[in-house]
């Protein structure tokens, strides 16, 4: 008797779901969210349908939030059920469109009887399985979408609504009403119409966002032709050495990356102008990583330290003022060089010709290789070199890691006299050359660990001092 | 016709003394009843009922449990003739519930998700310190504050 049904399953055909097809800002930031669910409770906005109404709160501070359109409007479009934007990227339906060239407007009719139908044809066919053609999941990303999308999640939209009886001057409530005591912005984007933002047509905000795109600057190459390094700001500890690495790579060769945690920032050294300028060029608005936008802009060389051990308050100081200035040196490096951070030693103003003034050391002439210093990658030398050059680096880079010294770039080996005395500082203290032991001695102790790679960075260093003749 | 047995009812002696508040309460709550609903809101307009009635159900509560001024006939007296609410009195002498505001807000049966009306938490444990709940208009009735 259990078996059959007196109804058959809701032969009505109206939507009935499980959970809301909706994006993270809707959502919200608190875990525990409870969500009360109401079948059949409203009508869809869009197709006018009766649809599962799920209502809850997206935060503390947030208003109650309930889906407005049922779930195969929802997913004709890949929106989300309440804020009607891209699930993926957060953009209005005519942004996405528009960038990505969809237009699938004329087969979802708008009117009437029309849309009902068409409506329920595809809700029947995606609850018998039939495959139909999606093309959201396989579009690729484009420049202005990743220019323009959201990449963390946007939670002023669930505030409180403007009090109307404030606007008034007549709000009774006081303390306990719980809409926002503010004046609401009016403006050209107060006029929007769910429809209109659902197909995709005549969207303010959507109109606003391209234009935008079109006019966002982009990074321009510095005047000093030797600065081959890019900064890349907005880093998180998620973000790894080879992250920046595999999204740079491809337009040039990189010499070199180091990433300064402290600052949540890094810089990524081509070895020829050209492949940074291309980097600069294509990634400038457009870098996300691990979903996070990283902002990009043209490195500046830095005034080497005198002291290794400065204090952290300069260190922050240096630091500090280099993010501020990090942007106006694509204007002009000769008026900032006065504003440069001091080097620890003197807090006051630097010295005019910052690289002059550290007498050239005695390894100077030793490290003259370029093969010898182990911030070089690849081999100038072929065989023994080689390897043992790509070695090098990686050791080189987690020895600038753990030192941490500096927050300007690594040096650069090949201008000598301009670079070299920031990087050799490090070692300097460290006593005579270890740049040219630990190589050799990296080389024999990864050969016998696979994975000493990063434990093998401070100690041979560390061991190569105490070694050395 | 047959005759007719009607109820006469018998008032137990000390009615007199607590005759007079017990009009007054009743001509307030009339008053409620017959007031205007113009610039409230629509749950608004019945706190005023809903706190007259704790009102006069607190009087006879305080007489006879507290105070100890009237007798057992005539509290029963009173609450057979609806000038209380047995069942908010029943309430009030649980522990937790000594100030309850009215028997809406803490049913668990009408909230969502089962839970109580706001103005059953405590001030301290509450994120909003300024509330009036939209049954009652009560400002919280948790026993602590």
């Amino acid at each position: 008797m259990a078996h059959r049904l007196l109804r058959d399953a809701e032969a009505d055909g109206w939507e009935r779901s499980d959970f809301p097809i909706i994006c993270e800002s809707c959502l919200g930031d608190n875990p525990y969210v409870r969500m009360t669910k109401a079948d059949y409770d409203k009508e869809c906005k869009i197709c006018t349908r009766p649809f599962t109404v799920f209502r809850w709160r997206p935060g503390r501070d947030a208003r109650y939030k309930k889906s407005e359109i049922c779930q195969t409007c929802s997913k004709l479009k890949n929106v989300c059920q309440v804020c009607l934007l891209d699930l993926e990227y957060g953009l209005p339906v005519q942004v996405r469109d528009t960038a990505l060239s969809i237009d699938s407007n004329d087969a979802i009719p708008k009117s009437d009887v029309n849309r009902e139908y068409f409506a329920e044809e595809h809700d029947r066919k995606t609850r018998a399985g039939i495959d139909y053609e999606s093309s959201f999941g396989k579009a690729r990303p484009n420049d202005t979408i990743l220019k323009l999308q959201r990449t963390t999640p946007y939670y002023k939209r669930n505030r409180a609504h403007v009090c109307s009886f404030y606007v008034r001057g007549q709000c009774t409530r006081g303390p306990e009403c719980p809409y926002r005591h503010e004046m609401p912005v009016e403006g050209e984007l107060s006029q929007q119409n769910i429809k209109d933002r659902y197909y995709g047509v005549n969207d303010p905000v959507a109109m606003k966002l391209l234009s935008k795109a079109g006019e966002m600057p982009s990074l321009e190459p510095p005047d000093d032709e030797s600065i081959r390094t890019l900064y890349v700001g907005g880093l998180d500890a998620r973000i790894t050495e080879q992250d920046l690495r595999d999204n740079f790579y491809a337009h040039g060769e990189i010499e070199s990356v180091k990433m300064v945690l402290q600052r949540a920032c890094a810089f990524v050294t081509y070895t020829t102008r050209e492949g940074a300028e291309k980097a600069a060029e294509e990634l400038a608005n457009k870098l996300v990583i691990k979903g996070l936008r990283m902002k990009l802009l043209w490195g500046r060389p830095q005034a080497p330290k005198l002291d290794s051990e400065g204090s952290d308050e300069a260190k922050q100081q240096a630091a500090v003022t280099h993010s501020g200035l990090l942007p106006r040196a694509v204007i002009s490096q000769q008026q900032n060089q006065p504003l440069q951070a001091p080097p620890p030693g003197s807090q006051t103003q630097p010295p005019p010709v910052p690289y002059f003034n550290i007498p050239p050391l005695p390894q100077h002439e030793r490290a003259y290789y370029p093969s010898m210093d182990p911030q070089r990658m690849g081999a100038l030398i072929p065989s023994q070199d080689g390897p043992s050059g790509s070695n090098e680096n990686r050791g080189g880079s987690e020895q600038q890691h753990q030192q941490a010294q500096q927050y300007g770039y690594p040096s650069m080996a090949p201008p000598p006299g301009q670079f070299y005395p920031p990087y050799y500082q490090q070692y300097g203290y460290r006593g005579p050359p270890p740049p040219v032991l630990p190589p050799n001695q990296q080389h024999h102790q990864q050969y016998q660990g696979p994975q000493g790679r990063m434990p093998a960075g401070p100690p041979p260093p560390a061991t190569g001092t105490s070694q050395q003749p | 016709m047959p005759k007719v047995k009607t109820n006469r009812v018998k008032i137990p002696e000390g009615w007199e003394l607590i005759e007079p508040t017990l009009r007054e309460l009743q001509a307030k709550m009339r008053e409620a009843e017959n007031d205007p609903h113009d610039g409230k809101r629509k749950c608004e307009a019945l706190w005023p009922i809903f706190k007259i009635a704790h009102q006069k159900s607190r009087y006879i509560y305080d007489l006879y449990h507290r105070r100890k001024e009237i007798s057992k006939e005539l509290y029963e007296f009173c609450l057979d003739q609806g000038y209380a609410d047995r069942n908010l009195i029943a309430k009030w002498k649980k522990p937790g519930y000594e100030r309850l505001c009215c028997l809406r807000c803490m049913q668990p049966r009408d909230h969502n998700f089962q839970t109580t009306c706001v103005c059953r938490v405590p001030k301290h444990l509450r994120e909003e310190k300024v509330i009036e709940c939209v049954h009652c208009g009560c400002n919280g009735c948790a026993s602590g504050d």
